[in-house]
């Protein structure tokens, strides 16, 4: 019994410290964390796993979709009316618009803003997310042999920014968001013409940062890329201002901005090439 | 060889489903680790030395399709697993119900500690990530995940032994 006990604490120990070993080793592959080295190893699990994470995103927005389908169904009547008032409404509204189409052609020549079409766009659908932090990065299906690089813009449908290319592999991206912490950008209001930071705030939402005491943004106003210092181009537009504060340190103003989409529901992006 | 083969499978399309088919359902800043909560199952049915390579090769699958650096998970899973087997040492009582609970317990601690540790071992690595309170949605989910798959992990634990019966008796016919 005794030698019984013995040998199983020693088996324990030995474990233990095996385990030990093993976490030493991780842990300083951790620290050193060799990205080129093992760049052809993610490589090739991306592109062996594409077509399942390919399969599996679109099933999730199907079954998704399904669902909010069907909790949608109890509605269907009031927003059928509601939609019926906001036609006719809308359909005076066209024609007014019509009229101011022609002047926003003519204010986006004098602001510089590039008109969409030129553009050289690449579609691209999205395969994954990140699970643990949700708004922080998408994974989508083009690749470096799509000649998407790194620094690369990411839009939605309308010319809406969504993030920029972080890493790219031979048949995927990784692209991340407005919203993750690590994400900055120059834009400015297009109403009033101040100038700031967007950044990130822990992938819970937008902030636009380092807005002087003096410059004025008001609640509502739209907020596009200034195209300042980067490779991403004016005009791309972010988000409305929900609110305004002053920062922490209070020597600059801070906008609550609320992204046009919602990232977590994207299936389909488009990256800005050069 | 054929067990191997099937937990390979089996952690690698959890990974995949992980990544590309869970974020979507959820909208709030995460969703339930379900590699974390496999782990943890394993971690009370297997022995450590059977487990070991399964747990590295999912924390190395879970650091390439999370953007981690590669080691991290490995750490963090086999620290885990061995906590999980100094606390079953202790706890564990084979009544099912009771079984349930306890690894419900056990999953709950987990996460919580998974939580403590992964940005720990990032500022280690000097990597910019800040350290987020967001237990009570992850653990909650972990634990509901948990109590869904409970059965089903149930089912693939009796798959094995009959699995793993049957060729013992093969090979002693044979």
């Amino acid at each position: 019994m005794y030698w019984w006990k013995i040998n199983m604490r020693n088996l324990l120990y030995k474990n233990i410290l095996q385990v030990f070993v093993v976490v030493l080793i991780g842990l300083c592959l951790v620290v050193l964390n060799p990205k080129r080295l093992f760049s052809p190893v993610r490589e090739f699990f991306f592109d062996v796993a594409r077509p399942f994470q390919k399969t599996f995103y679109f099933l999730s927005a199907n079954i998704h979709g399904f669902f909010d389908f069907i909790g949608s169904i109890s509605e269907l009547k009031k927003e059928n009316e509601q939609l019926t008032n906001e036609n006719n409404t809308l359909s005076g509204e066209v024609a007014s618009l019509r009229e101011q189409e022609g002047e926003n052609k003519a204010l986006r020549e004098q602001l510089g803003l590039i008109p969409k079409e030129k553009f050289h766009l690449e579609a691209s659908f999205v395969i994954g997310q990140n699970p643990q932090k949700l708004g922080s990065w998408l994974l989508v299906d083009k690749g470096s042999s799509s000649g998407i690089e790194t620094g690369m813009p990411v839009i939605a449908s309308e010319g809406i920014l969504v993030g920029k290319v972080e890493e790219a592999y031979s048949q995927s991206s990784r692209v991340v968001l407005l919203s993750d912490s690590g994400s900055a950008i120059n834009a400015v209001d297009l109403e009033t013409g101040t100038k700031g930071i967007v950044k990130g705030e822990y992938a819970l939402g937008i902030i636009m940062d380092m807005i002087s005491q003096s410059d004025i943004v008001n609640v509502g106003d739209m907020i596009v890329t200034s195209g300042l210092g980067s490779d991403i181009p004016q005009g791309l537009l972010i988000g409305k201002v929900k609110e305004v504060r002053t920062s922490k340190d209070e020597l600059f103003q801070q906008a609550l901005i609320i992204p046009r989409i919602k990232y977590s529901g994207l299936e389909t992006v488009f990256m800005i090439k050069r | 060889m054929k067990r191997k083969i099937f937990i390979l499978i089996g952690l690698f399309l959890v990974v995949l489903f992980q990544t590309a088919f869970i974020p979507i359902f959820f909208f709030s800043g995460s969703s339930p680790n379900l590699a974390l909560i496999l782990i943890v199952f394993l971690s009370s049915k297997m022995r450590l030395r059977q487990l070991w390579w399964y747990i590295i090769i999912a924390g190395v699958l879970f650091d390439i399709f999370l953007f981690f650096p590669l080691g991290t998970h490995s750490v963090l899973f086999l620290l885990l697993s061995l906590g999980v087997k100094i606390f079953e040492r202790k706890l564990f009582i084979i009544h099912t119900t009771w079984k349930f609970f306890v690894l419900a317990v056990l999953v709950a601690l987990c996460s919580v500690a998974y939580e403590i540790m992964l940005p720990a071992i990032l500022h280690l690595a000097k990597h910019d990530f800040l350290i987020e309170y967001r237990f009570n949605k992850f653990l909650v989910y972990n634990i509901i995940s948990f109590a869904v798959l409970y059965s089903l992990l149930l089912r693939i634990e009796e798959f094995f032994k009959s699995y793993h019966q049957g060729t013992q008796i093969k090979n002693h016919v044979g």
